[in-house]
């Protein structure tokens, strides 16, 4: 799951100047993750992993971090 | 350059669809019957006074980047058209023949205008038809611009300050905006379990949308208003027409069965008797839907259907809307009409399309000393459903236009429909 959020990330949503830096903890907001690509991320999850994410839970604590949205899903599997 | 708000994004991409469906695209009418004919050189007087005052009115429809603009155009196009009658023809089958070509009448998207205004003669009654090109605005906004047509009054309150739909988008923040697109792309998966009945599954090719026009007498209307108060509620008639077209369609026969049917519905996101903003759709809209189980009882259809709409409401569902219409207006109009129309099985989503505008307001009894007399109104169908209804009423008389494509519903169908309608309404099966 890991490897394949972080591909998904950062060949698809965000541009990283050097992307074998990005850490598992790297603010994904403050490094440019926008609206649309929220939407893309949580479609991607969604359909990867199976899983329906709440909208009510769609917030900056579940999305924040690479982490945090490992987490998030997984407590939806 | 003037962009076009997310809602007229999306009726963009209902003219594309429209377009791919054989149709001229998304150009609507709302059609004024008076018992005699207006002045032809003060209507037109009147129209050069709006269209100074309005520039938008002439515009031109240009893409910038990946979404579409408003562009002056170099030159101001006149936009009172005359069609005077010849005592030889026949003036119902002359004034409707006009009309058809009215709204039929093909050309480039940059060549389209916004708004144009039709005078029909016609032995007995004139029609004052103003037909406009839906991305440039609601039926709310076409009864608004037929206001200030008539009116000349001056714009004083057009700054930059964002109204309607464009003031409750900038209000939202992100997060709230991305919580209420995925709240409403739930419940679509959730109406998307039920296939939908289509009255035909659309496989002709076509280029001609047509209309019939059914009026109800004042002792009619006030029957069916009762009807509708006692069936959906004091705030439920939109659904009482809705679910008694269900009703019928499910009575006669269609000849794609699905599970049950579904029918997206607009509603206004103006203040209450605000004439102000005119131009842009301030819409959003929500689906009724109901099983085909749930439609053999007209009491338990009902109350199913008012049930469903206060769910959507609590829910905010309505509201929901906008911020999806918002992220769809960045995709491609081919992207965005697949996601809008079809289920997941690539089945049409809509039974067929509806639209209830009420009573015309501000109110009106005469045009240039003419009384009016009739008022009914025209919009385009896809295929499927190719088939729609649009209610409206004037001075406590109600008139159902049936737009259709007739290739899909030929004449014996609809007469099917509309004799079966009636009884429904009335509640005489």
């Amino acid at each position: 799951m890991h490897d394949q959020i972080k591909t998904f990330i950062t060949q698809e949503i965000v541009q990283l100047e050097n992307p074998d830096s990005f850490s598992s903890d790297d603010d994904l907001l403050a490094a440019g993750l926008d609206s649309m690509g929220i939407m893309r991320l949580i479609m991607f999850l969604e359909k990867t992993f199976g899983v329906t994410l709440p909208d009510n839970e769609i917030e900056p604590d579940n999305i924040q971090t690479l982490n945090r949205i490992i987490q998030w899903v997984e407590r939806h599997r | 350059m003037t962009p076009l708000n997310a809602a007229d994004h999306f009726t963009l991409m209902m003219d594309h669809e429209v377009r791919k469906s054989g149709l001229a695209g998304n150009l609507c009418a709302l059609v004024i019957e008076l018992d005699v004919c207006p002045d032809k050189d003060t209507l037109s007087k009147k129209t050069r006074s709006f269209t100074r005052r309005f520039p938008l009115a002439v515009a031109s429809l240009k893409k910038t980047g990946r979404r579409y603009a408003w562009a002056d155009r170099n030159e101001h196009p006149n936009i009172f058209f005359h069609y005077p009658y010849h005592d030889a023809e026949n003036s119902d089958t002359f004034q409707t023949q006009t009309l058809k070509k009215i709204i039929n009448r093909k050309q480039a998207l940059e060549d389209i205008l916004p708004v144009e205004l039709h005078l029909i003669e016609g032995e007995e009654k004139s029609l004052l038809a103003l037909r406009w090109f839906h991305p440039l605005c609601d039926a709310k906004g076409i009864e608004l611009i037929l206001h200030h047509i008539l009116n000349e009054e001056h714009d004083t309150k057009h700054d930059n300050t964002p109204v309607g739909l464009d003031a409750w988008l900038a209000k939202q923040g992100l997060w709230k905006k991305i919580k209420f697109a995925f709240k409403a792309r739930n419940n679509i998966r959730q109406l998307d379990q039920l296939n939908s009945t289509l009255l035909n599954p659309a496989d002709k090719q076509t280029d001609t949308l047509d209309f019939q026009v059914i009026r109800y007498n004042k002792e009619q209307t006030a029957n069916i208003n009762t009807q509708a108060r006692q069936y959906a509620g004091m705030t439920g008639t939109a659904l009482y027409f809705i679910g008694c077209m269900m009703r019928t369609l499910e009575t006669i026969g269609c000849d794609h069965e699905g599970d049950g049917f579904c029918v997206p519905y607009a509603f206004n996101l103006r203040k209450r008797k605000a004439l102000f903003p005119i131009f842009g759709n301030h819409v959003s809209f929500l689906f009724s839907q109901a099983s085909r189980k749930q439609l053999q009882s007209k009491q338990q259809l009902f109350e199913h259907l008012k049930e469903q709409n206060k769910y959507n409401i609590r829910n905010a569902l309505d509201f929901a809307m906008l911020p999806l219409m918002e992220a769809g207006s960045w995709l491609n109009l081919d992207r965005f009409g697949e996601i809008v129309r079809k289920n997941p099985q690539g089945t049409e989503r809509s039974s067929f399309w509806f639209s209830y505008t009420g009573e015309i307001d501000p109110p009106m009894t005469k045009i240039l000393g003419c009384n009016v007399t009739g008022l009914f109104q025209i919009s385009p169908v896809t295929a499927p459903p190719s088939f729609g209804i649009l209610v409206s009423q004037l001075n406590g008389e109600l008139t159902i236009s049936y737009c259709f494509i007739p290739e899909y519903i030929p004449e014996e169908k609809l007469t099917q429909i509309t004799k079966r309608m009636s009884l429904e309404l009335m509640d005489n099966t």
